[in-house]
């Protein structure tokens, strides 16, 4: 509720009731005003009975004597016509009510009285007065005159009434005009005060309907603008691609649309912290800043995205991109601490590659997605090729869902040799994909995407759910080997993945001892804090874990200590060239020594020959794997292998039997 | 406002008569007694020369009504009969917006035509059973219905009461 503010009343009450006055002042004036106009009106107009009447006296007078001394010019009728006026007009004298004097009596009024008797014996003598007749008419003639004398004066005196009353009009004029002056003045100044309070109220509407705006453009700016870098956001970005497109559109000009993104700046993020990020995007958007012209569009489209638009040929956005890329390559100082980033643009070009805003958004996508694909810090133009492989890769990501969905996916199984006794020792587990229609799909296709999908953790998952139900077979049927899965690093970006593996181990009720997770250098390198947690609770539960491909990766060696890892798989390009390359040699033997020197095992990936094997053997290597003792098999193939790798030790398995049953 | 209108309407009215019917001043029956209003100016309709005279036979004619009012020259309420101005006005077919009132003793006074439309004005020729004489403001007196009608109590109007009245002219 808002209380009444009587300061604001009051402010108005008081020209309101000045201009009520001032009005009352008007309606006064103009009533005293009616009065004089209808009282000079009455001096003006007033009947002048009785200046008439000493007219019509004299009229008569010489109608009477013409009609008796000179016969036939004035008749009888005409004479009578005349007395009948005069007796008339004194008789409405005498009534009185048409001679309104504006005081006292009309001066001649006992004179008018008797006149009018006199009047009725005149008419006594005129009734039968005929022509000739002096006598009579002299006797008419002296009483007319005597009233006549008389009533000169009394007009004189009539006429000094009007002079006077003139007088008292022009004063009571003047009065009236005077009175017009003030309610003039009165009115004038009601009115200003009204317009003023008018302008008053007119200029606080304003202020507040500029406030108003004020507040709506700050929203409106809020809403199309990136608080931190004070660059537009997406909102504003869509909005511009589009009335830039359309304006290219019109003048058949082309629109460029660059995005781009910073390579890795979740690591600056997460190695220094929000507030270094956020200072770090602030000066990557002034650099963006000077990189760009007038008429371009710059913008934040969120975390470490930008976009630009820019309204120029193709070769002028190679020359920009070429420019951001050097730009944001130069280190940034922050807090004294030197950051080096870089970033990867696409480009897609209106209107050679898209028309559309969002299609050109999907181009340029691509052609950034190609660009960080393909080793980053560097920009690409969107190519048709590029579609190409996404839509490969959308329709195999269609497939490969259904196959998880359909179980179409397979488990192969290749086995880890010990290089001494030819024991096998374990298998690796590797996923396999064949489609009923497009055959063998190489995991080099699918994986990446899987990775692209978001699928990885949902096979990982159902990869080594597979591993563990086959491992408790064999195990039931004797062969107690090992079981090795590849963990992804997209898996173990998960937060939950520990309590996922044991569950699945109690599920298929899996000996933990036997299980080794292979992780890559790279993956181990990421997530530090919650990768050495995932990692220590399997391993206290007994999962071990080994390197795999090691020597490609990172050259930072602590992880080694960091972690609690059991082997080192040594990746196959070591292995490949070993019999003919005295450095391949070194760097295993290199290896293999660092491994026994941190009590770790070695595996080695790739031994496709004999020699190769007796070259590892000779370096003190204790396991192998590679097609030289087997290719990847089915579970089934597996068994079999096992079965005859066994006998060949043993020569007999109590157990392969009830396997074979099952299988 | 409804006299106006009227007005109007008859002014539309005499156009359109006007061009169906070729502009002709209509003669109209000769008077036989003795005159007691002479009209003069813009008439449609004379009886005598480009003149309207009114006769007692005319006022005979054109019926008279009565009117009881006060006056603001005697005491009491007067009754006078006479004809209604504006049924002579429309018998000469009268053109005219203002009219100048013509007095025995050459008073004259100018009277908006609009008056005999808005009020039902009399030209009273007698005044409490008895016809005017020239010594009781006759013959012929112009009476407004004052009583009935608030402002019409005015100096202005009263003026408008002209007696003796002669003579009537277009203006």
């Amino acid at each position: 509720m808002k209380s009444i503010n009587w300061k604001r009343v009051a402010l108005y009450a008081l020209p309101l009731g000045l201009l009520a006055y001032a009005s009352y002042g008007v309606w006064e004036n103009l009533g005293s005003l009616r009065n004089r106009v209808d009282s000079s009106y009455a001096l003006t107009t007033r009947n002048d009975e009785g200046f008439r009447l000493e007219m019509e006296l004299g009229t008569f007078q010489s109608d009477l004597i013409q009609y008796v001394m000179d016969e036939g010019t004035v008749s009888f009728d005409d004479v009578m016509l005349s007395f009948d006026l005069v007796w008339s007009r004194t008789q409405v004298l005498n009534d009185g009510s048409i001679y309104t004097a504006p005081r006292g009596q009309f001066e001649g009024g006992a004179l008018l009285l008797d006149l009018q008797k006199e009047l009725h014996s005149l008419d006594a003598l005129l009734i039968d007065l005929k022509p000739g007749e002096i006598k009579k008419m002299n006797t008419i003639i002296r009483s007319v005159s005597s009233y006549r004398d008389r009533m000169v004066s009394v007009v004189n005196k009539m006429i000094q009434q009007r002079v006077d009353e003139s007088n008292e009009l022009r004063l009571a004029l003047q009065h009236v005009v005077e009175g017009l002056d003030r309610m003039h003045t009165e009115f004038g100044l009601g009115v200003f005060l009204f317009v003023l309070l008018l302008t008053i109220e007119t200029v606080k509407a304003r202020r507040a309907e500029s406030k108003l705006k004020h507040r709506e453009k700050r929203v409106r700016y809020l809403a199309e603008h990136d608080t931190l870098t004070g660059l537009g956001n997406r909102a504003y970005f869509n909005k511009s691609l589009g009335r830039m497109i359309d304006e290219a559109a019109q003048d058949e000009e082309s629109v460029q649309l660059l995005m781009m993104d910073l390579d890795g700046f979740k690591d600056v993020n997460d190695s220094f912290g929000h507030p270094v990020g956020d200072e770090l995007l602030k000066i990557v958007a002034t650099r963006l800043n000077r990189c760009i012209r007038d008429g371009d569009e710059l913008a934040r489209l969120g975390g470490d995205e930008f976009g630009i638009i820019i309204g120029s040929p193709a070769s002028a956005a190679q020359m920009m991109s070429k420019r951001i890329v050097e730009s944001l390559a130069k280190p940034f100082s922050i807090d004294n601490k030197e950051i080096r980033i870089s970033t990867s643009i696409g480009v897609a070009s209106y209107p050679e590659n898209a028309k559309t805003p969002a299609a050109l958004m999907r181009d340029s996508d691509m052609a950034l997605y190609d660009a960080k694909a393909s080793g980053r810090n560097s920009y690409r133009f969107y190519k048709q090729s590029m579609k190409d492989a996404l839509d490969k890769r959308k329709g195999l990501e269609v497939l490969l869902r259904e196959a998880l969905d359909k179980n179409q996916l397979e488990v192969h199984y290749q086995p880890q040799i010990c290089l001494k006794t030819g024991q096998v020792l374990g298998v690796e587990a590797l996923a396999r994909w064949t489609h009923p229609e497009r055959g063998f799909i190489p995991p080099s296709d699918f994986i990446p995407v899987a990775e692209h999908a978001g699928l990885i953790p949902q096979l990982g998952e159902w990869v080594f759910r597979q591993s563990c139900i086959d491992v408790v077979e064999w195990h039931n049927a004797g062969h107690h080997i090992r079981m090795s899965v590849n963990l992804s690093p997209l898996q173990l970006a998960t937060a939950n993945l520990a309590d996922e593996i044991l569950a699945i181990l109690q599920e298929t009720s899996a000996r933990s001892e036997f299980i080794t997770l292979e992780l890559t250098e790279t993956s181990m390198m990421k997530n530090t804090r919650q990768t050495k947690d995932t990692l220590t609770r399997l391993n206290k539960a007994g999962i071990r874990f080994a390197v795999d491909d090691f020597g490609t990766g990172y050259s930072n060696l602590g992880y080694l200590l960091h972690y609690p890892v059991s082997y080192l798989k040594i990746d196959r390009s070591f292995i490949m060239n070993i019999e003919d390359s005295n450095e391949e040699q070194v760097m295993t033997r290199g290896i293999i020594n660092l491994a026994h020197g941190l009590g770790l095992s070695v595996v080695a990936e790739g031994i496709e020959t004999l020699e190769q094997s007796e070259i590892l053997q000779e370096m003190q290597c204790q396991e192998g794997q590679g097609y030289f003792y087997g290719k990847p098999m089915s579970k089934l193939k597996i068994l079999l292998y096992l079965e005859k790798m066994k006998s060949n030790v043993t020569l007999l398995s109590t157990g392969s039997r009830d396997v074979m049953k099952s299988a | 406002m409804s006299s106006w209108r009227k007005y109007t309407f008859g002014v539309l009215v005499g156009l359109a008569i006007a061009v169906v019917v070729p502009a002709q001043a209509k003669e109209l029956p000769a008077p036989t007694g003795k005159a007691i209003i002479t009209f003069s100016g813009v008439l449609e309709n004379t009886n005598q020369g480009n003149l309207g005279v009114v006769d007692w036979d005319l006022v005979q004619q054109l019926g008279m009504h009565e009117l009881n009012t006060t006056t603001a020259f005697d005491k009491g309420i007067q009754k006078f009969r006479g004809v209604l101005a504006r049924d002579v006005f429309e018998y000469f077919g009268l053109k005219a917006t203002t009219i100048r009132a013509i007095a025995l003793d050459d008073y004259a006074i100018d009277i908006p035509v609009e008056d005999f439309y808005k009020y039902d004005v009399l030209i009273a020729f007698e005044l409490n059973g008895k016809r005017l004489r020239v010594r009781d403001k006759g013959p012929a007196w112009i009476v407004y219905p004052r009583d009935a009608h608030q402002e019409l109590q005015d100096k202005m109007f009263d003026d408008r009461w002209v007696w003796q009245l002669i003579r009537v002219e277009t203006k």
